[in-house]
């Protein structure tokens, strides 16, 4: 008879007068308080309850009430305008195909073929083609604040040339912004108007190839900048320019002389910040104010 | 007269790991560690659910107690009525509750006796959906002048005084965390207990060690440096650690706070065991001002993680509250005491 034995196991019972404590953590929490916290604001949202045609809204607010005291509709018509018009009165950024004239339901071609380029609007000017200008299909009322973002791609120094904006009630009632090169003053940005008499001129020696043109107009009184690369800085002084109801055309005119080497000027954008577009039913009130 | 204990939630690697820090936790799954849960950064804590629960033992008891953590309703869900299904309740030694909260469909505070008596209810709205509040609560254990006394976010909203809140023996010591009745979740973060006072809005942050002490390095690391041997936060136990079995032997580590508001204290976790048998103790270690300092003796180390604590509301160098700088040039680790 065999013994078997599968399994011989010696179980020992010990202890370590030194045993090992392993630590695998040290974690200090500090409990703390500000006097002072910081508040974080992310975003700061203002949602606006408007109707869905806001100059629709104010141009029958102008009928109903110019009805009963014409004398101060346009008045209170554009206080209506200004408080509820919280986009741009009208926009163009200049999208469309290489080639192609600008939006026609807003521009109308006065002079030259100017065309949009890679979405800008191009002016291109030189001894063969004088001239370039676009007008706006709609004519401007109240107060308004109008500005194109520009960038001066070719300009020749030479005597001369100026591309600008312009609001234009008469030949001899406009107030120009340009930038503008003479042989005289070199390059300037300049402002031009014109109050029924003589053209009054005022300059600023500067050059900015890329930069905004703003006119605002409030009451009868015109205001000019021209954006430096910081800041918007103004031109000259204020000038008046009509009466305070009067309308004006907007125009872009670019143009040289003297069989000039090339002036070539990129718009990429047109804004009208504010103001309304007189319509045909705006213009007989202010016939009617005339009248009266 | 002290701060008993802190929690951030922010260095545990999950709620199964909070029983190394005296946590009974109910249902891992529905008592969950998530950075989903942090009111700022780091982690939280979220009881969802009737298992959902975590029980502390402070391991002292108190007749008197200060409560404080940060809360969110997270749900949308109006509460349902229930005296026994509470956010926050507390415990005596025995378990028996003392003391329960709870959130009632008006959104209003509810305080009950553990014998299911309303004590009385604070008015409506002052726990709102998906917000965090800052809720804090003193609660004293007497049958004849017991009193619950909450504020949220620093304004009081419950004053009972003179109460019967006395359940079991005269004393607290266990707070126990959970959900809102009606199946909505309740994170907490940002926790304090108190034996003399609220602190009001408090945020809790944990700092790991990222330097090691030249005066205090006795222990060896398992592998790399030993700074790097204990610092993950969530701790990954025995993958690496320091250890030693001689002695009066000490390591310190150094942490960067970076700025910090008005220090209310500091609380030093060491999470720790022996890995043969034997007798060892430790005590927490401050080094500051070149002295080191060292907390209140442990019990006796097991073979199982666990966390052993200590805090110092101030330096103990000068008794003055920690800052940024002070909290740069100290360091802190262990010694073995036992």
């Amino acid at each position: 008879m065999a013994l078997r034995d599968t399994q011989i196991a010696v179980e020992v019972l010990e202890t370590e007068s030194d045993p090992n404590l392993r630590n695998t953590q040290v974690a200090v929490e500090v409990l703390e308080t500000e006097a002072n916290p910081n508040t974080r604001i992310t975003q700061v949202a203002i949602e606006v309850l408007e109707v869905t045609n806001l100059m629709q809204v104010a141009q029958q607010f102008v009928q109903v009430i110019s009805n009963n005291d014409p004398v101060n509709t346009i008045e209170v018509a554009q206080q209506f305008v200004q408080i509820i018009s919280k986009n741009p009165v009208q926009t163009d950024v200049f999208t469309g195909s290489d080639g192609d004239p600008p939006d026609t339901s807003i521009w109308s071609v006065q002079s030259g073929t100017p065309v949009i380029d890679t979405n800008q609007l191009e002016f291109l000017v030189n001894s063969t083609t004088p001239e370039e200008k676009v007008k706006n299909k709609k004519v401007l009322a109240g107060d308004f604040e109008v500005y194109i973002d520009v960038d001066v791609d070719q300009e020749p120094a030479q005597d001369n040339w100026k591309f600008g904006l312009e609001a234009k009630k008469s030949p001899t009632e406009y107030f120009q912004v340009n930038r503008e090169y003479d042989n005289v003053n070199f390059q300037d940005v300049v402002i031009r108007t014109a109050n029924g008499g003589a053209e009054t001129v005022y300059r600023v020696s500067d050059n900015p190839s890329s930069t905004k043109l703003k006119i605002k107009k409030e009451g009868n009184t015109f205001k000019g900048w021209y954006w430096d690369g910081t800041q918007f800085v103004q031109i000259g002084s204020d000038v008046t320019v009509g009466l305070t109801p009067d309308q004006f055309w907007i125009q872009m005119v670019a143009e040289t002389k003297n069989n000039e080497a090339q002036l070539r000027i990129l718009v990429d954008k047109f804004t009208v910040l504010s103001g309304y577009f007189a319509d045909a039913f705006l213009q007989n009130v202010y016939l009617t104010i005339i009248e009266g | 007269m002290t701060l008993l204990f802190i929690d951030g939630f922010d260095h545990y690697a999950n709620s199964a790991q909070m029983r190394d820090c005296d946590y009974v936790i109910g249902s891992s799954p529905n008592f969950v560690v998530s950075s989903s849960y942090a009111r700022f950064t780091g982690l939280g804590v979220k009881g969802d659910e009737y298992s959902g629960y975590a029980i502390k033992d402070l391991g002292v008891n108190k007749s008197t107690l200060y409560f404080g953590a940060a809360i969110k309703k997270q749900g949308a869900g109006i509460p349902t009525l229930s005296s026994t299904n509470c956010f926050l309740e507390f415990q005596d030694e025995s378990n028996v509750d003392q003391v329960r909260l709870t959130v009632n469909p008006d959104y209003g505070i509810n305080a009950y006796q553990g014998d299911n008596t309303l004590l009385g209810s604070s008015a409506n709205n002052v726990i709102r959906n998906q917000r965090w509040e800052y809720f804090e609560v003193k609660v004293i254990i007497s049958a004849t002048v017991g009193e619950v006394t909450a504020r949220v976010n620093g304004v009081q909203v419950l004053n009972l005084t003179s109460q019967d809140t006395k359940n079991g023996s005269d004393y607290i010591r266990k707070f126990r965390l959970s959900y809102i009745y009606g199946a909505d979740p309740m994170y907490f973060d940002d926790l304090y207990v108190d034996d003399a006072q609220f602190h009001g809005d408090c945020r809790i942050r944990v700092f790991m060690p990222d330097s090691i002490s030249t005066t205090n390095n006795s222990f060896t690391a398992s592998a790399g440096n030993k700074d790097d041997c204990v610092n993950e936060i969530g701790s990954n136990e025995d993958t690496d650690y320091i250890y030693s079995d001689t002695l009066n032997h000490k390591q310190g580590f150094g942490i960067t706070t970076g700025t910090l508001g008005t220090v209310k204290g500091i609380q030093v976790k060491q999470h720790c065991r022996l890995d043969e048998a034997g007798s060892r103790k430790i005590k927490a270690l401050c080094r500051s001002n070149s002295t080191d300092y060292t907390g209140t003796e442990t019990d006796f180390i097991t073979s199982d993680w666990h966390f052993e604590t200590e805090i110092w509301e101030t330096d103990p160098d000068d008794s003055s509250a920690w800052t940024q700088t002070k909290l740069e040039a100290a360091e802190f680790g262990l010694e073995i005491t036992t």
